[in-house]
């Protein structure tokens, strides 16, 4: 189901608007996303995504969003269940973004996902901002990293990154290679 | 484990999986590679029409090998060929971090 939609968000984009850029940081992107909520969230309804151009701002805006557990909560009650210190929701948030670090909710996971799309914004020099429990979590176009509590808990996490089409790639037609490649 | 040089089995990707962006798809492939290694084969992984890979379809097919057969077989038996070279940067990247990182 949500490989239709990545697909077909990259295929309008470039149909009606970027044919000749690289759209994959959206589909590489949402993809995570979507991948996170299925992983991870333990929402009862799933997710909901939306995906907006604003010509005028230079930005394809895309937001997805839970109704789960929320990331804070869910690591700090993997931290628990591990006999490891639990911090705050600030720190727990921050922790969900290290490179390797894991609550391990599927038996193949790594804890690579949010730091792929931290590194994909970052190097579009766009806007990422993270919302879930009680904790905002903004990095900025130029990489800083802005975090607070919110005197409103959210019931999920809500995750809305604002590309940059100015810092889209050009799209560019690679060639198949045949000689064999050594990993 | 060494392999028979003689025995080198090629997979084609597409042919294995219905997409590369769930863990799930990539268990298909996953099995295919995994057996063949087993069995004392030497890979070819064509990637020819491989759409980009998720993180945890990574996870779930080179990240499993990774575990059971470690890096250096991988290095030994698996080779890409068809491929495109941002394929192959993605997978020795994701190979080259995931040996860097203590699971």
């Amino acid at each position: 189901m949500f490989n239709a939609y990545v697909f077909q968000a990259k295929d309008y984009f470039n149909r009606h608007f970027f044919s000749d850029k690289d759209l994959q940081p959206l589909n590489t992107s949402l993809t995570e996303l979507f991948n996170n909520v299925v992983d991870h969230s333990e929402s009862k309804v799933g997710g909901y995504v939306f995906t907006q151009y604003f010509p005028n701002k230079h930005q394809i805006v895309i937001s997805v969003c839970d109704f789960g557990n929320g990331i804070p909560k869910t690591i700090n009650l993997y931290l628990e269940k591990m006999g490891r210190n639990v911090g705050s929701h600030l720190d727990a948030l921050q922790l969900a973004f290290k490179k390797g670090f894991s609550t391990e909710s599927t038996p193949t996971n790594r804890g690579l996902g949010l730091d792929n799309i931290a590194s994909i914004v970052k190097s579009m020099k766009s806007d990422l901002l993270i919302i879930s429990n009680d904790v905002c979590l903004n990095q900025k176009p130029d990489g800083s990293v802005k975090k607070e509590l919110m005197p409103e808990g959210f019931p999920g996490t809500l995750v809305v990154i604002s590309f940059n089409t100015k810092h889209l790639k050009p799209l560019e037609i690679e060639d198949i290679v045949h000689a064999e490649y050594t990993l | 484990m060494k392999a028979n040089p003689e025995k080198v089995v090629v997979i084609d990707v597409m042919d294995c999986v219905s997409g590369t962006t769930t863990p799930f798809e990539a268990a298909s492939l996953f099995k295919k590679m995994k057996e063949s290694l087993v069995d004392g084969c030497s890979v070819k992984l064509s990637m020819l029409n491989v759409t980009p890979m998720s993180s945890s379809f990574l996870n779930a097919s080179f990240g499993e090998l990774f575990d059971l057969f470690g890096y250096q077989t991988i290095k030994d038996r698996i080779t890409l060929i068809e491929y495109k070279p941002s394929q192959a940067k993605q997978i020795k990247d994701y190979l080259d971090t995931i040996s860097k990182l203590v699971k």
